[in-house]
C-alpha cells in the first residue's frame, strides 16, 4: 500500500477537508518515511520534528500539509545554508516570499533540503554537506541543484517541495527523480529571500507528484511582491481551473530540431516522440522548428550567470553572518580567509570566471557580447511562439548518471543543462513531466516550454499527457 | 535608497535602523526609492542638466567592511543628470560652474575606530546619496568653496536634504591637480594625475586642504617631479593632508547593470510635473532683486542666502515703493539683524518709516556736529590743512551718530560753519 505522503497533494487536501485524515497523522507518516529512508538518500539538511499547526488550519488552502524547502530559500530562525559551508549555522531573520505565502496558505515546513552549494551544479555533488542520492538508484545522482527537494518528493518523504531554477535546477532533478518540476516565467514568483545565484535567471517553483498539484501551488505562490522589483504585476490565473476538460485539439506543438542532435539518449528521444504521437493522435498539430542559437544560449548562460554570481557572492565576507575564519588580523584578511575556507570548489570556479568576464578589457568581449546574444535568443523564442503554442523536447540528454561520473569534467557537467538553460536565458516558463523509464528503469523527463506567462498552457498540456505517461 | 529604513542616522543608537536589504543579507533585494529619484531629477532640472529619461542602476564591486553587499548600487553610464551648470558668484560676477553629472547611489555603513577594533554602524547603509560631480573648472580654493556653498544652498532650497555637514548629510571630496598657466586664449592642459582628498566635513577644511595641496604639489613640481595619483585624507588639527592609498593602477570596479533593478524610465509627464515643482532658484531670486531694486550682488546674495532675512524681506517687499527704500531696508536686514529680529514686519515697517521721516536738525544736530569735531581731531586737522575730502568723512560720522537721520545738506553746512568759525 502506498504511504500517505506518496499521495498527490490535492488528494490529501480532500481527505483533510473531509476529516478522513488529520494533519498529525500525515506529519507522522512523513517523519516515519524520513526516519526510514533519509539516512541513505540524504535529502534533508535540516528536518523539523515537532508539528506546529497553523491556527484554524481547517480553513486554509493547504490544511497543514507538510512541505520541504530547498535550503537556498530563506526561512526565519531556521537554518538556511544554501548548501554551502560558508553559511553554516546561519539563521535568517526573515522568510522568503514564496515560502511565506505557502505558510499563510496553511502549509507547514517539514525541513530544508540539500542542494549544490548556492545552487551551482546539476548533480547535487557540489553541496558542502555531502551529496544526495537518487531514490531510484542510490549509486546515482538525483540531479541538481534542487537535489534534496526532488529526492524527498520522489521517496515519499514530503508531499511536495520548493526548488529554484536558474538553468534547470528544478526540471533536471525532477526528470532524474521521476517527479513533476515547474519553472515559472521569470518574475512570476517573487525572489525575495531566494539566495541569489544568477539574479536575472533565478526563479522559485514547485516539485510535485502531479501536474495538478503544481498548478494549485503556483496559484498560491505567484503574484507581484513589492519587495522584488523584478516581480511581475501580470494577474495570476486560476491555473487549477484551467486544467479542467483540457483538450489538445488544434494545439500547435513545436519540436525543436536542435534538441534531438545533442548526444540524446535513445530512450529519451523515443519518449519525446511518443509524447509527440499522443499529441498528434489527439488533434494537435506538430511543427518542426529551429532554435538557431541553442549552443550560444549555453555559452551566454555560462558567461552571464558567473558574472552575476561573482558579484552576488561578494556579501559573504565573514563579517555579519556565516563562516568567519579564525585566521587573519585585518578586516581584509578575515574576509579573504573566510571566503577561502568557506566556499566550495565550484563556487570559487564561478566567482573566478565571473570576475574575469566583468574585468576591464574583457567586459565588452564577454559580458556585453553575451548580453547581446541573450537578446537574440529571446528573439528566437518570440519568433517560435508566433508559429507554435508550446515547445516539446527532452528535459535532459541522459537519465540520472552515477555519482562521481562527471565531477572531474565540469564542461560535461555543464552540457547536461543544454535543454533546460534556454528557457532561463529567455525567462520562459517550462515544465518537466515524468514520462516512462529507460532500460535501467530510471525515470525519463519530457519538457514543455511555453511563452511568457503562459504557465496555464504548459500545465494544461502536461496535465493532458499525464494520463499517457506510464 | 533601496529599502524602507529611516534615513536618519545622526546620533541614533547604532544598528537600530536595519533590515535584510541594508544589511546585505542573503536573498534580500533592492527596490528603488521613487522619492529619492524624483529629488535627484529636481536637482538635475535646477542646474539645467540633461535628464537621462531611461536610466538604470549599476553595481560597483569592491570589498570594504562598510559595504555589506560587496558592491555599491550606483550609476555609472546612465546617471540621472548629465552636464548642467551651477551659477556661482565669484569676484562680483556670476560664473557658471560646469557639471559632469548628477547621480544617485546608496550610502555605505559608518566605521568607528575603537583602539584596535573597528565597529560598524549600518544605520547609514543604504541611505540615498546624490553625488554631484563638476568638470575640472574650479581654479582656486575660494572658487571651490563658493561652489560647494552654492550646492548646499540649492539642496536646502529644494528641500532635498538639510545638507548638514556636521551630521554627515553633506560631504565633500576635492580632486586637485596643478597645471601650468596657459597663455592667453589657450585651454588648460590637464596633467595626467589627480589627488583626491576625501571626507572633508566643513567648507573651511575644504579651503584649507586645497590650499595645502596646491603648495605641496607646487613644491613637488619645483623639484622636477610629478605628484602621484592618490587618495589623501585631511588632518583638521594639523591642517595637512596625508597619503591614504595610491592609485597607480586604476581600480577595476567591474561595473555592470544591477540585475535586481529593471531599467527605469521617466515619463514626460513625470518630468513636467517635477519641473512645475521647481521653485524660483536662489540665483534667479538674487538677480531679481538686483534688477528690480539695484541691490548690489553681495547684498542680494546675502539676503537670499539667509532664510530668516529673506523671509522678513519678502514680507516687506509689498510696501517698498522705490529703490532707495529697498536698498536701505536690505542693508539694514543684512547688517543689523537685532533691529528686526523678533519683530512683526508691519510693526517694523511702521517704525522704520517714522524714523525715516524724522529728520534731525537744529539744536540736536548742532550738538552732534560739535561732538564730532571734538572727537575727530585728525580729520578736523586735515580739513583745516586744506584736505577738502575730510569733510565727507566727517559728514559720515555725523550720520553715524544720528543713525542716518541727519539731513546731509544741513549737516555739511553746520560742519563747514563750525570749522571756519572756530579756526
Amino acid at each position: 500500500m502506498k504511504s500517505l505522503c506518496q499521495l498527490p497533494l490535492l488528494e490529501l487536501r480532500k481527505k483533510l477537508g473531509a476529516k478522513k485524515l488529520s494533519p498529525q497523522e500525515l506529519w507522522a507518516e512523513c517523519q516515519k518515511a524520513i526516519a526510514e529512508k533519509d539516512g541513505k538518500i540524504h535529502a534533508f539538511l535540516t528536518h523539523i520534528l515537532q508539528l506546529q499547526l497553523p491556527a484554524e488550519w481547517q480553513k486554509t488552502e493547504l490544511k497543514g500539509i507538510p512541505f520541504a524547502v530547498k535550503d537556498n530559500l530563506s526561512t526565519a530562525n531556521l537554518l538556511t545554508t544554501a548548501g554551502s559551508q560558508i553559511l553554516k549555522g546561519y539563521r535568517p531573520p526573515y522568510t522568503a516570499t514564496v515560502v511565506e505565502r505557502l505558510q499563510k496558505a496553511g502549509g507547514v515546513i517539514l525541513g530544508k533540503t540539500n542542494c549544490d552549494a548556492f545552487a551551482f551544479g546539476a548533480s547535487g555533488e557540489n553541496s558542502g554537506y555531502g551529496p544526495t542520492h537518487n531514490p531510484y538508484d542510490l549509486s546515482r545522482v538525483p540531479g541538481g541543484s534542487s537535489s534534496g527537494s526532488a529526492a524527498a518528493v520522489a521517496a515519499g518523504m514530503a508531499v511536495f517541495a520548493l526548488g529554484t531554477d536558474t538553468g534547470g535546477s528544478i526540471r533536471q532533478p525532477a526528470a532524474f527523480c521521476g517527479v513533476v518540476g515547474l519553472k515559472p516565467t521569470y518574475g512570476r514568483c517573487s525572489r525575495w529571500g531566494l539566495i541569489a545565484m544568477g539574479s536575472s535567471f533565478d526563479v522559485p517553483g514547485p516539485l510535485t507528484r502531479t501536474v495538478a498539484d503544481a498548478a494549485f501551488l503556483l496559484g498560491l505562490m505567484a503574484g507581484y511582491d513589492k519587495r522584488d522589483a523584478t516581480s511581475s504585476q501580470t494577474p495570476v490565473e486560476n491555473y487549477l481551473a484551467a486544467l479542467n476538460g483540457s483538450s489538445v485539439r488544434g494545439l500547435r506543438v513545436g519540436l525543436v530540431e536542435e534538441f534531438f542532435q545533442h548526444g540524446l539518449q535513445p530512450e529519451i528521444k523515443k519518449a519525446v516522440m511518443r509524447v509527440a504521437d499522443v499529441l498528434a493522435n489527439n488533434g494537435a498539430k506538430l511543427v518542426r522548428v529551429h532554435l538557431p542559437h541553442l549552443e550560444e544560449a549555453l555559452a551566454v548562460y555560462y558567461v552571464l550567470v558567473p558574472a552575476e554570481i561573482s558579484s552576488n557572492m561578494a556579501r559573504y565576507d565573514g563579517i555579519r553572518f556565516g563562516w568567519q575564519s579564525k585566521r587573519g588580523k585585518t578586516a581584509a584578511a578575515v574576509t579573504a580567509f573566510s571566503r577561502a575556507e568557506g566556499f566550495e570548489m565550484e563556487v570559487k570556479r564561478r566567482i573566478l570566471t565571473g570576475t574575469y568576464v566583468l574585468s576591464a578589457g574583457y567586459y565588452d568581449a564577454y559580458y556585453l557580447q553575451a548580453s547581446r546574444v541573450r537578446t537574440l535568443v529571446i528573439r528566437d523564442f518570440q519568433e517560435l511562439f508566433n508559429k507554435v503554442d508550446v515547445l516539446l523536447g527532452p528535459t535532459t540528454p541522459t537519465t540520472a548518471f552515477k555519482l562521481g561520473e562527471k565531477t572531474a569534467d565540469p564542461v560535461a557537467m555543464y552540457l547536461s543543462d543544454i535543454f533546460t538553460v534556454p528557457a532561463n536565458v529567455a525567462g520562459l516558463p517550462a515544465i518537466s513531466l515524468p514520462f516512462g523509464r529507460d532500460q535501467k528503469n530510471l525515470p525519463i523527463g519530457v519538457q514543455l516550454i511555453g511563452n511568457r506567462f503562459q504557465e496555464g498552457e504548459i500545465l494544461r498540456v502536461a496535465h493532458f499527457l499525464e494520463n499517457y505517461a506510464c | 535608497m533601496f529599502c524602507g529604513c529611516s534615513a536618519q542616522h545622526f546620533r541614533q543608537p547604532a544598528n537600530t535602523h536595519l533590515c535584510p536589504t541594508c544589511l546585505g543579507l542573503p536573498g534580500s533585494l533592492p527596490v528603488p526609492n521613487q522619492r529619492a529619484i524624483e529629488m535627484t531629477v529636481l536637482m538635475a532640472l535646477a542646474v539645467k542638466a540633461k535628464i537621462n529619461r531611461r536610466f538604470f542602476f549599476e553595481r560597483k564591486n569592491y570589498f570594504y567592511p562598510d559595504l555589506p553587499k560587496g558592491y555599491q548600487i550606483s550609476q555609472h553610464i546612465s546617471p540621472i543628470g548629465e552636464g548642467g551648470t551651477v551659477p556661482v558668484l565669484l569676484g562680483g560676477k556670476y560664473v557658471a560652474v560646469a557639471l559632469h553629472d548628477i547621480h544617485l547611489e546608496e550610502d555605505t555603513a559608518k566605521l568607528e575606530h575603537h583602539g584596535d577594533e573597528v565597529w560598524i554602524d549600518f544605520n547609514r547603509s543604504g541611505v540615498p546619496l546624490v553625488e554631484v560631480v563638476t568638470q575640472p573648472v574650479l581654479h582656486s580654493a575660494a572658487a571651490a568653496k563658493a561652489y560647494v556653498k552654492r550646492i548646499q544652498q540649492l539642496v536646502r532650497w529644494l528641500r532635498i536634504s538639510d545638507a548638514d555637514m556636521e551630521k554627515g548629510s553633506m560631504r565633500l571630496e576635492a580632486n586637485i591637480s596643478l597645471a601650468t598657466r596657459p597663455s592667453d586664449g589657450e585651454e588648460i592642459e590637464l596633467p595626467s594625475y589627480r589627488v583626491e582628498v576625501k571626507n572633508l566635513n566643513s567648507f573651511r577644511f575644504l579651503e584649507k586642504a586645497i590650499n595645502y595641496e596646491i603648495e605641496r604639489q607646487k613644491k613637488i613640481w619645483q623639484n622636477g617631479k610629478q605628484p602621484v595619483q592618490e587618495t589623501r585624507g585631511f588632518d583638521a588639527q594639523q591642517g595637512v593632508t596625508f597619503g591614504q592609498r595610491r592609485k597607480e593602477v586604476a581600480k577595476d570596479y567591474r561595473y555592470f547593470p544591477d540585475p535586481d533593478i529593471p531599467p527605469l524610465e521617466l515619463t514626460s509627464s513625470a518630468i513636467a510635473r517635477l519641473r512645475k515643482q521647481l521653485p524660483r532658484l536662489p540665483w534667479e531670486e538674487e538677480k531679481m532683486w538686483q534688477e528690480r531694486y539695484g541691490l548690489d550682488w553681495q547684498l542680494s546674495q546675502t539676503l537670499v542666502a539667509n532664510d530668516k532675512a529673506r523671509e522678513f524681506w519678502q514680507m516687506l517687499v509689498p510696501w517698498i515703493k522705490n529703490r532707495d527704500q529697498a536698498q536701505k531696508i536690505a542693508k539694514l536686514i543684512v547688517n543689523k539683524p537685532d533691529r528686526w529680529q523678533g519683530k512683526k514686519p508691519a510693526k517694523f515697517w511702521q517704525e522704520w518709516q517714522k524714523g525715516q521721516n524724522e529728520r534731525l536738525g537744529g539744536a540736536k544736530l548742532a550738538e552732534i556736529v560739535s561732538q564730532v569735531i571734538v572727537e575727530e581731531t585728525k580729520a578736523v586737522a586735515d580739513y583745516r590743512r586744506g584736505k577738502i575730502s575730510a569733510l565727507g568723512y566727517l559728514v559720515g560720522q555725523v550720520q553715524r551718530l544720528a543713525r542716518g537721520k541727519a539731513d546731509p545738506r544741513e549737516a555739511q553746512q553746520l560742519l563747514q560753519q563750525e570749522l571756519t568759525n572756530n579756526g
